[in-house]
């Protein structure tokens, strides 16, 4: 019996290559040059791209890692969720007019080409470039480990094979079809994954008896999974700290602003501002909803979360909680949700290492040569980050907290001096991007919490914005008919 | 039973909202999310004007 169950997964996963495999193939014949393989040529729809907008934002991290750490805090993370919608209304309300058209007057196909242009400055490109390249692969190792943690437990892989699986799915699509391919994956994705949560979230509703008896369960267990943390107390800093950190902070990540800065069309994108806060509503409250409700069917079940390893409470909720076709549609909800964002991290990190690395150095590389070079810097970016899930698994939250606030504090400067303040420049720009960077990093040595309650996302984009804006103040603005094409 | 349940409980917690979680928790998490969605709604809803379609 327990055979067929594993042959039954094993024919999920295969039937999922194939349909990847299939968008891959289908996005190889689409590229045609550079700029469809980096941005879709400008030209991807509202719907796929709302879609895929939260498909990228929401991934294995969170509806293994996040919602595993949400049963030991109770439901008080419910708040670090709901705080997604408002980011995404933000991302395609506030930000995505102003750096969507900055993206195509300046034909930029690459945060980091952004900003190089925009701030008429190479150097800040390939810092920009360096920073994201390294500090990108901590979250892509994250989400590694959590779908590698899933297969391990719901399909009985080891762990390493669990990676290996999904370094190669990964690989068949964005080697082919860049982001084509990555979007119409994501879109596919993103409705299956929002099912799987929804319906998991439903399901555990249903076994404690509605939504007042599950959380009276909850409250029976301990009055805190259902109350707002003490003022000041360690999880009252997680709390907050984290609500900032993955909903405002994933605004100024490099794969985010590709997804919201790449429509060129009003009416597309209200239709993606529409999709993608729903989407950013729904998965997340789903997500770390189910989070706490498991610690009551777990307990009943005879499994105490609060000893457990965070990253294989929910994997072992699901495997003992729920029937055979709950496991394989919550499976298959995980392969798409972890894909969907290492794609993502993949596409965008060997774009930007081609784009703003490599190529300054070879100014005469031809196109044809930079896609080639981008499709097998995909593939090693995907070998590195596998061997890492493999030999240095760490704790998916800590890793993708550290990536979104190393990322946030360094670029939220320069992305509000480009769009907001005409008289921001390159001094200000650089001075800011380094400044968010060390303070974030010095603070996240020696301040973070558990020593104070402020984690270093706080300090970090603060010191980014305000040294952006006082070091522009310091040199000459760029020139005015450059900024009037700009700001029209 | 199910209402004496919460009552029990909500005499054991304070701010206890009628869903049976922390009042702080709707009104710091919940609330800012549901207005977004409105929000997205309504700028979904109004009007594209003639021409503002390509930029």
């Amino acid at each position: 019996m327990s055979d067929q169950i594993n042959l039954f997964y094993a024919a999920i996963i295969c039937l999922y290559m194939v349909v990847l495999g299939i968008i891959g193939w289908v996005g190889k014949n689409k590229v045609k040059s550079c700029a469809d393989w980096y941005v879709g040529n400008f030209q991807i729809g509202g719907v796929v791209m709302g879609v895929a907008f939260f498909a990228t934002y929401f991934s294995a991290v969170l509806i293994i890692g996040f919602a595993g750490n949400a049963s030991q805090w109770g439901m008080s993370a419910t708040v670090i969720g709901m705080w997604h919608a408002v980011a995404a209304f933000v991302a395609f309300a506030v930000l995505a007019p102003g750096l969507s058209r900055m993206f195509k007057t300046l034909n930029a196909y690459t945060f980091s080409e952004f900003l190089a242009l925009r701030f008429r400055s190479q150097a800040l490109g390939t810092l920009s470039s360096l920073i994201t390249s390294i500090f990108i692969i901590p979250y892509t190792v994250a989400a590694f480990i959590a779908m590698a943690a899933a297969l391990s437990l719901l399909v009985g892989l080891p762990f390493w094979a669990g990676v290996l699986i999904s370094g190669t799915i990964i690989a068949i699509y964005v080697f082919s079809g860049g982001l084509f391919s990555v979007t119409i994956a994501e879109f596919l994705q993103g409705i299956v994954m929002t099912i799987a949560v929804v319906v998991v979230l439903g399901a555990s509703y249903s076994m404690l008896g509605g939504v007042l008896s599950a959380h009276q369960a909850l409250a029976s267990i301990s009055a805190s999974t259902v109350t707002f943390p003490e003022l000041g107390s360690d999880l009252w800093a997680v709390i907050i700290g984290l609500s900032a950190v993955m909903s405002f902070g994933g605004l100024a990540q490099p794969q985010m602003i590709l997804r919201y800065a790449t429509i060129c069309n009003k009416i597309n994108r209200k239709k993606a501002l529409l999709i993608a806060v729903l989407g950013s509503f729904i998965f997340p409250l789903a997500a770390y909803s189910y989070g706490p409700l498991s610690r009551a069917i777990m307990l009943s079940n005879g499994y105490d979360v609060m000893t457990m390893n965070a990253n294989f409470i929910i994997p072992t909720f699901i495997k003992t909680a729920f029937p055979t076709w709950l496991v394989a549609l919550f499976l298959a909800g995980v392969l798409c949700a972890a894909t969907s964002t290492i794609d993502s991290l993949v596409h965008m990190s060997s774009g930007t290492i081609t784009r703003d690395i490599i190529r300054p150095l070879r100014p005469k590389m031809s196109d044809r040569s930079q896609l080639s070079l981008s499709k097998m810097l995909s593939l090693a970016v995907t070998v590195v980050c596998c061997l890492f899930a493999i030999f240095q698994p760490g704790l998916i939250v800590t890793l993708s907290a550290y990536t979104w606030q190393v990322l946030a504090s360094s670029f939220f400067g320069p992305i509000v001096g480009a769009l907001f303040i005409k008289r921001s420049n390159k001094l200000g720009a650089i001075s800011g991007m380094v400044a968010g960077f060390a303070v974030s990093q010095l603070w996240y040595l020696f301040l973070a919490p558990p020593v104070t309650p402020i984690y270093a996302f706080f300090p970090g984009v603060a010191s980014s914005i305000i040294v952006t804006f006082a070091a522009s103040h310091l040199a000459k603005p760029l020139d005015g008919e450059f900024i009037a094409k700009l700001y029209p | 039973m199910p209402s004496m349940l919460f009552q029990l409980v909500a005499e054991n917690i304070p701010n206890l909202s009628p869903l049976g979680i922390d009042w702080w928790i709707i009104l710091g998490g919940w609330l800012p999310g549901c207005l977004a969605v409105i929000a997205a709604f309504i700028m979904w809803l109004k009007p594209t004007k003639e021409g503002e379609g390509d930029e």
